[in-house]
């Protein structure tokens, strides 16, 4: 066999027409980050979602989620959230909801079903005392930590996205992303006490993630449009009378709530050939709406934006879908701390565990 | 089975009288002018100037295959891409250059689609086939439709010619039985009538529930689970009529449906199986040819085509508001003819042409309907003598589009150049040099242009530059016979046609450049050991070095791409007697990956899929002329549910019994 493959390699080096090249050597891990996780969606029907964090001691990143519990976390970890010493994981086409303590052992898997089927998490928000999630195929569950993380469902609009909890209610973004080329635009509010939907609010074209401010006047969304002549947008509503401010933005493809009441909105487009263009990350201020500059720009293949409101960082990842993506720490002051590849396929959301 | 029907021989030795049955193609067969240079060369593979690998009807009854993709798995070079289970997705790939640049054709029918380029090889059936054969990188038989000059590669299914000598009337009878409540019954019925006339008919079906057992490994869980959604029912058949009428020429009548409709299992996904999707497929394909010899100097061939394909896609998933309930029909019409010139017994030049249309009427949102013309015209000339063949030509491509809303792709024009040489360096051992090079293409599917907010109308052709440098040897000895060829190979793909996301959606886009060198090395043997026994055994290796080269700056500049593992191989040995045909076939491949990035999250293990067959011919009734055949396979016998595609497990060890009545 060694002597087959030294006969190939003499073949090919008189063969092959261009010279071989260094790989590109992947940047280092967060070192100084403690407690960083990195939750990667994976690659669609890949079952490659992991929750990656920096390992000093062998300088790569490492799965947490597997290290903890000998099994992978599954298909499209969408979102996570942590509540008291619970942290929530929502594995949008594994349709489960993992809840495990801060060191990533599995304390419940919830699936929620409706008429025999699985439902699909998407969201999550919190009140502080339960945590609350879409489900794709039109619910809004609401998990009690209290009782067991028993659930419960409503309906609302369909294939919902991001939810925000003010006031004692409950903003569902109804996007109808699987009702091509009649996506909805509206927001379902929900009563957080009877958990039932009480009004709607109209929006833009593909409503996609909400939050709110510090004092719950104010819900941002941003929805995607139509990919077609209903463009993306920023909207403000007003938590009071439901009243719906497009906010001065362009191109906005993620939004994050983070530390200081501020909004970190991310835009993106691309040219006339589809080559993606760098992405930025405006800081909005939640509490007035008004712009308040530039955060980060020039962020190749732009794909998330998240914040950690607790430890005042924002993460801002790079995926091409095609190999794995990177991930660039801010503090709230807009500094970048570290960018490193986060060795998962699609990295969305950053938070500090400790 | 046009052997086995020869009366009073013992059907089991019948392969003696095919040498190397694993390798035996004549590139020019029907041409009885060849006769002089394809019997100094009779065997195709080692006297083409291009890589041919193939397999006639007694290596495939001797092999024990039921199901054409278990037949090209054992060709070095060429891979097939399935989805596992019965009723899975099947296509053939080239050298890694992707299904879409494998021509297709049946019995001179190209089979197409115009949709999304792919064909699924599992409708066709074995049992009347008389050889099947994958051209690589050129071809000496240039007196062909156009169409197979322009692609990378062709497959070339060959269906039995109905044999009246023994009397009026073929028939046969087969059913399978297979594991996982898998049957297929299949009648075929060949009459001759009057002058030179004669009808043929065959049906197949195919009823699998296809739930197979596997093993998820999730970490350090390990569950057995069963394939869902994985059923299957179809039908494939076929009316042929056929008129010889001696000087006036012969006229081909063809006709084929096929229908079928299927559970799709999806990936697995872990935590959870609920497939919701299920597919129907209806097709029909028709086709008058007419074929002449004139005054031995010219030979011309024409014919006319039409071809339907409509399925209908459906997904209850519970998150659609109303369940997706796509259909799609697409149509095809064909004129072509083919034109050959014999100026001199060594030279030929053949001018081909194709006119076809195409169209897609879909009731998913968006559809503009698309209507494609395309022409295609072939020159091209073969010299050959005893010791050299040269091949070249050129193909010209002009297509136009029509839409009925939004903008259509622009027209297109290409010249697609090929050449091939083939040199025996000794007079006495039949052992040859093989230059050969090509300039192939494949244009945007209707999917990759006008998919809804996906297509891109200004999406050019993806190309695909080939170059083959090759040997082959031939040694006929006492008893029997070997065949060796080597082949290296350098394969340039530019423009690769691929799904890039921008910020908001998937887009298809020329965005992928791919370097490619390897080689293909495949040994046969043919031994008759005595009156009773013969071994025919063959072997083929192929490495693969095919990477990534789209950016310098990319995390998988340099990396070998996905689905394509640097080493793979076959062997297959078949013993025959008398009494029973025993046969083995082992497929390999090494390490894959299944993304872009060759690190250990995307790695697909190796692989080596082990199959035993067994199998008895009785030959019964006056004149000899009933044929029974029994044959028994087990499959997959290390029973391990290796992966071609991640997340696609394939059927375990699992089970094949087959009763075959022939007349």
């Amino acid at each position: 066999m060694k002597t087959l493959r030294s006969l190939f390699s003499a073949a090919l080096s008189a063969f092959l027409l261009f010279t071989a090249c260094e790989k590109v050597p992947s940047t280092p891990g967060p070192q100084g980050l403690s407690g960083l996780v990195v939750l990667n969606e994976g690659s669609w029907g890949g079952n490659n979602s992991s929750v990656l964090a920096y390992d000093q001691e062998s300088g790569t990143m490492v799965d947490r989620f597997y290290d903890a519990n000998g099994k992978n976390l599954g298909d499209t970890g969408q979102d996570m959230i942590v509540l008291g010493d619970d942290i929530y994981i929502a594995v949008n086409v594994s349709k489960i909801i993992f809840v495990t303590g801060r060191d990533f052992r599995i304390k419940k898997e919830i699936i929620a079903e409706k008429d025999g089927q699985a439902l699909s998490p998407r969201y999550f928000a919190t009140d502080g005392k339960k945590v609350y999630v879409t489900y794709y195929e039109g619910y809004l569950g609401e998990i009690d930590p209290a009782g067991g993380y028993s659930v419960r469902t409503t309906p609302v609009g369909p294939n919902p996205e991001g939810v925000a909890y003010a006031g004692g209610r409950l903003y569902v973004a109804n996007s109808g992303g699987y009702n091509y080329p009649d996506y909805n635009n509206t927001l379902s509010v929900v009563d957080a006490e009877s958990f039932n939907e009480v009004s709607t609010i109209e929006v833009n074209v593909n409503p996609c993630l909400v939050f709110a401010n510090a004092a719950g006047t104010t819900l941002y969304v941003s929805s995607l449009g139509n990919y077609a002549d209903v463009g993306p947008k920023l909207q403000g509503i007003s938590a009071a009378d439901g009243s719906v401010t497009d906010i001065d933005c362009d191109g906005v493809s993620a939004i994050a709530y983070g530390k200081g009441d501020n909004l970190y909105v991310l835009c993106a487009g691309y040219d006339q050939y589809w080559n993606p263009l760098p992405g930025t990350v405006y800081t909005y201020n939640a509490a007035t709406g008004v712009k308040e500059g530039t955060f980060a720009d020039g962020i190749e293949n732009a794909y998330k934006v998240s914040a950690d409101p607790d430890a005042g960082y924002v993460f801002v990842t790079a995926s091409d879908y095609n190999t794995t993506g990177d991930m660039y720490v801010y503090s709230s002051a807009g500094e970048k701390i570290a960018g490193f590849d986060t060795q998962g396929m699609n990295p969305s959301k950053g938070l500090v565990i400790r | 089975m046009v052997c086995m029907l020869a009366a009073g021989t013992p059907v089991t030795y019948l392969h003696h009288a095919e040498p190397v049955a694993y390798v035996t193609v004549a590139a020019d067969a029907p041409d009885t002018l060849d006769v002089a240079i394809v019997a100094s060369a009779r065997n195709g593979a080692v006297s083409s100037s291009a890589p041919v690998r193939s397999m006639s009807a007694s290596g495939i009854a001797r092999s024990g295959a039921r199901n054409l993709d278990e037949v090209i798995r054992t060709f070095a070079g060429i891979s097939v891409k399935d989805y596992g289970g019965i009723g899975g997705l099947k296509t053939v790939s080239i050298r890694s250059l992707g299904a879409q640049h494998t021509a297709i054709c049946y019995d001179g029918i190209t089979i197409s689609d115009a949709q999304n380029g792919q064909v699924d090889i599992g409708r066709f059936n074995l049992d009347n086939i008389a050889n099947v054969s994958v051209s690589v990188a050129g071809t000496d038989d240039i007196f062909r439709s156009a169409r197979h000059l322009t692609s990378s590669g062709i497959l070339e299914i060959m269906s039995v010619k109905p044999d009246f000598s023994q009397g009026p009337v073929q028939a046969m009878a087969r059913m399978d039985f297979a594991s996982f409540g898998t049957y297929s019954p299949y009648l075929l019925y060949s009459q001759r009538l009057a002058n030179g006339w004669s009808l043929g008919a065959s049906a197949n079906c195919l009823f699998s529930k296809g739930d197979y057992p596997f093993v998820l490994r999730n970490g350090t869980v390990v569950t057995d689970e069963k394939r869902l959604n994985s059923d299957v029912a179809s039908i494939n058949s076929e009316i042929n009529l056929h008129g010889d009428m001696g000087r006036g020429g012969e006229l081909s009548l063809k006709a084929m449906y096929t229908g079928s409709e299927r559970g799709l299992p999806g990936t697995v996904i872990l935590y959870t199986q609920n497939p919701t999707e299920r597919l129907w497929d209806r097709s029909l394909m028709s086709s008058v040819s007419y074929g002449n010899t004139i005054a031995d100097a010219w030979k011309i061939r024409a014919s006319v085509g039409y071809c339907m394909a409509y399925n209908r896609y459906l997904n209850i998933d519970p998150a659609y508001q109303v369940p997706e309930d796509d259909r799609y029909t697409q149509q095809e019409y064909t004129v072509s003819a083919i034109l050959q010139f014999r100026p001199a017994e060594r030279l030929r030049i053949v001018l081909a042409e194709d006119f076809f249309v195409n169209s897609l009427d879909s009731s998913i949102p968006e559809c503009p309907f698309p209507v494609r013309y395309s022409t295609m015209t072939a020159l091209s000339a073969r010299y050959s003598s005893e010791r050299f063949t040269a091949v070249a030509g050129m193909v010209w491509t002009y297509s136009h589009e029509t839409v009925r809303a939004f903008t259509p792709a622009p027209d297109r024009k290409r010249l697609s150049p090929f050449a091939s040489l083939s040199y025996r360096l000794m007079k006495e051992e039949d052992l040859r040099i093989r230059l050969s090079f090509k300039d192939g293409f494949r244009v945007p599917t209707f999917n990759d242009l006008y998919y809804a907010r996906v297509g891109n109308v200004s999406l050019m052709p993806e190309k695909a530059l080939q170059a083959n440098l090759g040997l082959a040897w031939q040694h006929d000895f006492r008893g029997g016979s070997l065949s060796l060829t080597a082949d290296t190979y350098y394969n340039n793909v530019k423009d690769k046609i691929i799904a890039v996301p921008t910020m908001f959606i998937w887009k298809m886009r020329n965005a992928g450049k791919v370097q490619m060198a390897g080689a293909d090395i495949t040994a046969s043997l043919h031994y008759v050991l005595a009156e009773w026994l013969s071994i025919d055994t063959s072997a083929g290796y192929s490495f693969q070095y095919a990477v990534d080269v789209t950016d310098p700056g990319a995390k998988n500049y340099m990396h070998q791409i996905p689905y394509t593992p640097r080493h793979s191989g076959n062997l297959t040995a078949a013993i025959g007697t008398p009494w029973l045909t025993l046969s083995y076939i082992m497929t390999a491949a090494g390490e894959r990956f299944s993304l872009a990035q060759n690190i250990p999250a995307n790695r697909i293990a190796p692989y080596a899929d082990h199959g035993l067959s067994a199998g008895r011919a009785f030959v019964l009734g006056p004149r000899h002329r009933y044929e029974i055949n029994i044959a028994a396979q087990a499959l997959n016998l290390g029973n391990i549910n290796y992966e071609i595609i991640k997340y696609y497990p394939m059927p375990g060890r699992h089970f094949r019994l087959t009763f075959k009545l022939s007349y």
